[in-house]
């Protein structure tokens, strides 16, 4: 019976333990205690800092300009998110239909293979693309439009635009899979029984792809709202958000300040994301 | 395209020219750097004024690009080789074992996740600075974050093909007189190989690309060629980055034609609408 | 060392538990060296449990389990010198047919030669010479079988364990492998202990057989044992059909013992002591039940129901308070419902059950 006992031990302790032991030790107890760190240095704790003290936090939700640039992160992110959804849905609808393998290996690559190439990179030719004296700017200036140029770099537009363009594969791959997983007879079904195209779509293909939609928001709103490389590439500094407030404040020596802020992006971003999924969960049970 | 029950024509005709202006919406960024990087202009003109070479020649011989892209190199195979280590023993813990606390650390698994880039590497930057490590401006510190960032990606594409592979072959592996460690050696890990390349890929791919959280763990010695490009961007818009990102991107393009090639005739099939799968 | 003169595997007095669930209640089995013994039982009795103890994939709540006259108890399953067939097979998918019959031989460190020769050998004997670099998935079911036998086997366990490995084949395969088994298993004189719910199968290759239920072994013996001679309800009604009848012993002769059930009175063989007045449960198998037309010898009985089955037909007789059932060879005898007709048996088809209540 001890060595029944002993073994029994090995194998619900030890085994476990030895498995799940270095990830815990390398990668799990440094992300924790990364957070704390972060927790503890927004209310004074810090090298330099004068002990326990909210004051950073009463100062930064105090201060107007600091709510400007909240809301222009989270402004930017529904956007963002609106407009991948806006183009995302047909695209994976169009994508699901394909039929010809060459037509689907290059439509494929070309909507997914941008994300095996650095956001910098990508960026970049969204700036050669928009710039004053760029490619879009030299089409609609040439002839018979002679219109512009117009100004799309260095605000908003540009980074909207690049920002949909880096965030669009995240929003397709969920919408493609929970359209993948709907049964053909459903359609088949809903067709027999007399509907239309209109009234199929709107009835039976639509709603069942909601969860799909709502996973594709959250991944897009979550990666938008903390964008940093494209706001600073195409805003060319005058797209202040919250991610752009950290980087400088650090610059600045400001640890407290940049603490509240990378808390309140965080809180942003899960916040954001416990509501849609409470949303996903009341509307479509535990299952999904 | 194949047209679905309940299809009208006319939306397959939208979805088909929807479908055929993303795709140039896609590509169009990618394309123009690839073009402006033989421009001879320095300004981004367009058209272009003229036909040169002397961009990549820049881009190849700076030395912060060729240091860069070492770092990235070391950076990107160290924490894929740290993450698979560690990610493929949890994510069998997690489709074999039960233990306490397994819910809680999934949970926490999903933490990086969730967690925005700039607010992690803020988080790592103080952890390494208030431990005293040493890890701040560090090569390992570096590998530890990326591992970080890509520990939940790499556990769930193994999690979802160990969940394929029958434990019962584990069973007769060890009837068969292999130890434990031998028989997940010889009898599963052979069977999660195409999961473990495509964490390996996915892993490797990050750390090398990884812009956001790596901004606040380097010093100037250990920048990897992101941060560096990232840089020069601030400074410079001569098409010297066009050249290296045309390089770059021919690297990725490498790695899908690899990928297309490596992948089975059949697994392919899923692009067709999972028809016939 | 005593016990390896009696018997290859020895269970002594083994349980086992699931969390407050006892799957294994307390069996006590001696599994003889080189034979064909078969654990029969419905699903859920503990068979597949009991094997995979002796397999070592399960360790005994308690008890002792040993293998050639050495305790196994906490040896773990690679060092056993069992092998195992198993269920849903488990051939591994990223091999190809002579790594998996190899995969044992591999692992012991068997030189390259002798694995050459044993393997080659092994295939011969269950018939997949020239599939050697098949892929496991080109194989069909029964060609999968083989392999998972050929695995097993060319280790040359003491002991080869098999946990019902025919049940998802169709039934012209299963008799085919079936015999398969038999003649590998005489060729080699190697101890099979083999796992199934099918009592056909079991009588069909069995030298003997353990019937279980319920976490308990009921009875063991041949085949012939079980049918004729069952010692308890759930014995005699799982091995075959049979007619389970409630009476009172009324008196003891010399050889035989007289019976009164729904008011009838007739004759056993005695075999077991019992006492007069003694309640019993009673055995009576259809077959050995001979019917003839009303005014024959033996009692008179009403028949309820008559179905022909072309080489045998099955009649219901009404006895107070139920029916009991006759199997005759295919007569066209034309008996007709709501008739009355003789029927009698010998002594010797009634069977006393006197093992415990089930």
């Amino acid at each position: 019976m001890t060595g029944g006992k002993a073994l029994g031990t090995f194998r619900s302790f030890y085994v476990p333990a030895m498995l799940v032991g270095p990830a815990t030790l390398i990668v799990l107890i440094p992300f924790i205690a990364s957070l704390v760190v972060l927790g503890v240095y927004s209310v004074g704790f810090y090298p330099g800092g004068a002990g326990f003290d909210l004051g950073v936090w009463k100062t930064f939700l105090s201060d107007s300009y600091s709510w400007t640039v909240i809301f222009t992160s989270i402004r930017l992110a529904v956007i963002v998110t609106f407009f991948c959804l806006l183009i995302g849905y047909p695209v994976a609808c169009a994508l699901v239909r394909l039929d010809s393998m060459l037509m689907s290996i290059i439509a494929y690559t070309v909507i997914f293979s941008p994300l095996l190439m650095s956001v910098v990179v990508r960026s970049y030719g969204w700036l050669l693309l928009l710039s004053d004296s760029g490619f879009l700017n030299s089409l609609l200036g040439a002839w018979p439009l002679n219109l512009g140029p117009y100004r799309l770099i260095y605000n908003e537009i540009g980074v909207i635009i690049a920002l949909v363009h880096i965030l669009l594969p995240f929003a397709v791959l969920p919408l493609i899979t929970v359209l993948l997983q709907q049964p053909q007879q459903l359609r088949e079904a809903a067709a027999d029984l007399g509907a239309s195209p209109f009234a199929i779509f709107w009835k039976v293909t639509f709603p069942l792809s909601l969860p799909g939609v709502i996973v594709a928001a959250e991944i897009v709103f979550a990666l938008a709202v903390s964008a940093f490389v494209t706001p600073a590439v195409l805003g060319g500094g005058r797209v202040l958000n919250l991610s752009r407030l950290v980087y400088e404040n650090i610059g600045n020596i400001e640890w407290g300040l940049a603490a509240v802020q990378a808390l309140i992006l965080l809180i942003a971003a899960v916040g954001v994301l416990l509501i849609l999924e409470r949303f996903n969960r009341r509307t479509f049970g535990e299952k999904s | 395209m194949q047209a679905r029950a309940g299809d009208s024509k006319a939306a397959v005709l939208m979805l088909r020219m929807v479908l055929g202006a993303v795709l140039v919406f896609m590509a169009a960024p990618i394309l123009i750097v690839v073009a402006n990087s033989f421009n001879s202009s320095q300004f981004n003109v367009w058209p272009p004024a003229g036909f040169t070479l002397d961009w990549y020649h820049k881009a190849l011989t700076m030395p912060q690009f060729q240091r860069g892209f070492v770092n990235s190199v070391i950076a990107g195979v160290l924490s894929t080789l740290v993450v698979l280590a560690v990610g493929t023993p949890l994510a069998y813990a997690i489709v074999r074992i039960k233990f306490r606390g397994k819910s809680l650390l999934q949970g926490v698994l999903l933490g990086p996740l969730v967690v925005p880039r700039i607010a992690m590497g803020f988080s790592l930057f103080v952890l390494y600075l208030a431990s005293g490590s040493g890890l701040y401006g560090s090569m390992s510190g570096i590998v530890l974050g990326h591992a970080l960032l890509m520990l939940p990606f790499v556990v769930s594409v193994l999690v979802a093909n160990l969940g394929e592979v029958d434990p019962i072959v584990e069973e007769a592996a060890r009837d068969l007189g292999a130890g434990a460690v031998e028989a997940f050696v010889r009898v599963v890990l052979p069977q999660i190989r195409p999961g473990l390349i495509v964490a390996g890929l996915l892993a490797f791919i990050t750390s090398f690309d990884e812009v956001e959280t790596t901004i606040f763990l380097v010093k100037p010695v250990v920048n990897t060629l992101p941060i560096e490009m990232y840089l020069y961007l601030d400074q410079y818009q001569d098409p010297t980055l066009a050249a290296l990102s045309t390089l770059l991107i021919a690297l990725s393009m490498l790695l899908v034609l690899v990928g297309l090639m490596f992948a089975k005739r059949g697994s392919l099939r899923f692009l067709l609408g999972g028809r016939g799968a | 060392m005593a016990s390896y003169e009696t018997g290859d595997v020895v269970l002594t007095a083994v349980e086992k538990c699931f969390g407050d669930s006892s799957v294994v209640k307390g069996i006590d089995l001696t599994i003889r060296k080189g034979e064909f013994f078969s654990l029969l039982g419905p699903s859920g009795c503990g068979k597949t449990t009991t094997l995979r103890m002796i397999a070592g994939l399960e360790e005994p709540t308690s008890g002792s389990i040993s293998i050639r006259g050495e305790r196994m108890n906490g040896v773990p399953i690679n060092k056993r010198p069992t092998n195992l067939v198993f269920q849903k097979l488990a051939l591994f998918p990223h091999l190809n047919v002579w790594d998996n019959v190899a995969f044992g031989l591999k692992l012991k460190r068997v030189p390259e030669a002798e694995i050459r020769t044993r393997v080659g050998e092994m295939l011969d004997m269950v018939r997949l010479s020239g599939f050697e670099s098949r892929s496991i998935a080109s194989l069909s079911g029964g060609q999968q079988q083989r392999v998972a036998i050929a695995r097993a086997v060319v280790n040359k366990p003491a002991v080869l364990l098999l946990d019902e490995p025919l049940g998802a084949l169709d039934l012209k395969l299963q008799t085919h492998l079936q015999e398969e088994l038999r003649r590998i298993q005489r060729e080699l004189a190697m101890t099979f202990v083999y796992v199934t719910h099918n009592q056909t199968e079991a009588m069909a290759m069995s030298d003997r057989i353990g019937v279980m239920n319920a976490g308990q072994l009921e009875q063991v013996g041949a085949a012939a044992d079980l049918y004729l001679r069952p010692q308890t309800e759930f014995v005699a009604g799982f091995v075959g059909q049979t007619n389970l009848i409630g009476g009172k012993v009324t008196a003891i002769g010399e050889t035989t013992i007289s019976i009164e059930a729904f008011g009838l009175t007739f004759d056993a063989v005695r075999r077991s002591a019992v006492e007069t007045g003694q309640a019993v449960t009673f055995s009576l198998r259809p077959e050995q039940i001979r019917i003839a037309q009303a005014g024959g010898a033996g009692i008179q009985l009403p028949l309820v129901d008559a179905t022909f089955f072309g080489a045998t037909a099955t009649y219901r007789l009404q006895v107070p308070g139920g029916t009991i059932v006759a199997q005759t060879q295919g007569d066209l005898q034309m008996l007709a419902p709501g008739q009355t007709v003789s029927v009698s048996w010998p002594p010797e088809a009634v069977v006393l059950l006197t093992g415990g209540q089930s």
